[in-house]
């Protein structure tokens, strides 16, 4: 018994360098692989433009780095539009699905079947009635990546409990105030859920708009140099592209740890 | 101060199904009148509906001289769960009747403190829910249920989630606090032994349909302390609770001579 609580208490409570050293791993993980990478090619030598060396692709990053930059800004731009306006169609609509039931029993079938039909498959479409313009990138994001918002919103507000709005009533909370005060930050943990899945489907959706037509921005970038073979670049391009990816999605976990200090999802101390 | 509640043959039906049959009920001002009955004998729906959170299918209700037709706002509530709200501090969560009412924010933030204060959560006013026990969630919903002083207390089965030991020192603040400015209370529970430490009086009701079986006056001087329990006024009023619920057939024993009120309300 005596030993069984001894293991119990080691493996419950790390210690602060092995925590530090957790940081660490995802680190040498990567580091692993760059190795394997290669080693890879000095090993098998394959023909550059199936698979550039990892000292090729630093070098092309050093070499082409203001290009990259520039087109990195581009698609970041169009990946927070894209975010930014998914917000404003997912919020609305989650609103009106909880709020209303005829919204919800008129609308919701409509839009889960319209989850159905592949996006990409649409974004030629939205090509010939947007153009080639930053609305075509935007929308084809928003197309992709609003329906998580929506979905989490919902679940959210929906999950409010009977003795909470019990609560609001009896204090005179007026409609509003019920959403302000009650209803939107009991669903905000819900809702930065749906949030995370929202801005990495973001950079897809704007990828997506830039390989059906663009003149700037990663996607185009990738086409391009497809196109030419240079696959060094390629791979420059898409290590920016997962930089925005992560960046993007680390600052919707910053916010979320800002706007909601009380959650588990934030807590430390919340068991894991 | 308190307002007088009035209870006119109040019935509530769900598709058809009478869940609270033709109820009358009168409470003085200040007075505390504790519900006590089993599980399905609407006493819950019967603080719903003096609530204004829900409507009587037939009769009516009225606070003071006001008939209930919408939510009743001059009203603190205490849930069985305590319905905090999780991102707020515990001052907030408190402070927000006075937001919601509008009520100026400098007089009540000392309110809510002393009531903060009077119920033993002095240094927690910063504090978030989670970083709470059950019994300290459960102070503070009281706390947020008085704050604003009202002149109607409703709670329902407020104890009924805290292990026993916590529960006796609740009902021992429960009474400090309310003595300090007696609203009208109505309180739901299961316990008998909660109902007679509490109340004025007490409506036994039955169940299927929900009605009231019996009223009864608990004499018993206040402040009341725990000890109050032992003594013989007390457990005759407990008795003639239990022989109430024994009688409608909730309790049932096979030797009525070995029977304790303690064993009875366990069953309960």
């Amino acid at each position: 018994m005596g030993q069984a609580d001894a293991t119990l208490s080691v493996s419950a409570a790390p210690t602060p360098s092995w925590r530090k050293m957790k940081a660490f791993y995802p680190f040498l993980s990567l580091a692993v692989l760059l190795i394997a990478w290669h080693l890879g090619v000095v090993l098998f030598k394959p023909a550059p433009y199936l698979l550039p060396s990892p000292i090729a692709v630093a070098n092309v990053i050093v070499s082409e780095f203001p290009a990259l930059i520039y087109h990195t800004g581009i698609t970041a731009f169009e990946t927070t539009l894209a975010f930014v306006f998914s917000i404003v169609v997912a919020m609305p609509l989650a609103f009106m699905i909880a709020r209303y039931k005829w919204f919800e029993e008129t609308i919701y079938p409509v839009l889960v079947i319209s989850q159905a039909v592949p996006k990409v498959a649409l974004a030629p479409l939205i090509l010939v009635w947007l153009g080639f313009g930053l609305s075509t990138k935007v929308m084809i994001g928003v197309l992709v990546a609003f329906f998580p918002v929506v979905i989490s919103a919902v679940v959210g507000l929906k999950s409010v409990p009977k003795d909470m709005t019990y609560l609001g009533r009896s204090m005179g909370l007026s409609a509003g105030e019920m959403f302000r005060k009650i209803y939107f930050p009991y669903a905000l943990p819900s809702i930065f859920g749906g949030l995370k899945v929202c801005i990495t489907l973001a950079v897809v959706g704007a990828v997506v708009g830039e390989f059906v037509g663009a003149d700037r921005g990663l996607g185009y970038l990738i086409l391009l140099a497809s196109g030419q073979l240079q696959t060094a670049l390629m791979f420059a391009a898409l290590i920016f592209l997962i930089l925005i990816g992560v960046t993007s999605f680390a600052i919707v976990q910053w916010a979320e740890g800002r706007l909601m200090p009380w959650h588990s999802s934030v807590r430390q101390d919340a068991g894991h | 101060m308190g307002q007088p509640i009035r209870i006119e043959q109040a019935t509530k039906s769900y598709n058809g199904m009478e869940a609270l049959s033709p109820t009358s009920l009168t409470v003085a001002e200040g007075e505390f009148v504790s519900i006590v009955g089993p599980s399905g004998c609407g006493k819950s729906t019967l603080l719903r509906i003096v609530a204004g959170l829900d409507s009587a299918t037939k009769g009516r209700v009225s606070i003071g001289t006001r008939v209930v037709d919408k939510p009743e706002t001059d009203v603190g509530i205490v849930f069985q769960s305590p319905v905090l709200l999780d991102w707020r501090t515990v001052l907030d969560n408190v402070m927000i009747q006075a937001e919601a009412r509008k009520l100026p924010r400098d007089l009540y933030l000392k309110r809510a403190r002393d009531l903060l204060g009077a119920a033993g959560l002095d240094g927690f006013e910063g504090a978030y829910p989670h970083q709470l026990s059950g019994g300290m969630s459960q102070r503070v919903s009281v706390c947020r249920a008085l704050v604003h002083d009202p002149a109607l207390l409703l709670m329902d089965e407020p104890f009924g989630a805290l292990d026993a030991l916590t529960r006796d020192q609740m009902m021992v603040d429960l009474q400090k606090l309310w003595l300090r400015s007696r609203p009208t209370v109505l309180f739901v529970t299961h316990s008998v032994q909660e109902a007679v430490f509490l109340a004025d009086r007490i409506v036994v009701m039955a169940p299927r349909p929900g009605r009231v079986e019996a009223v009864i006056d608990v004499d018993l001087p206040r402040p009341r302390r725990l000890s109050v329990r032992g003594t013989p006024a007390f457990n005759a009023i407990v008795n003639e609770i239990l022989r109430h619920f024994q009688r409608m057939g909730v309790i049932r024993d096979d030797e009525d001579d070995q029977s304790t009120p303690q064993d009875a309300e366990m069953a309960l």
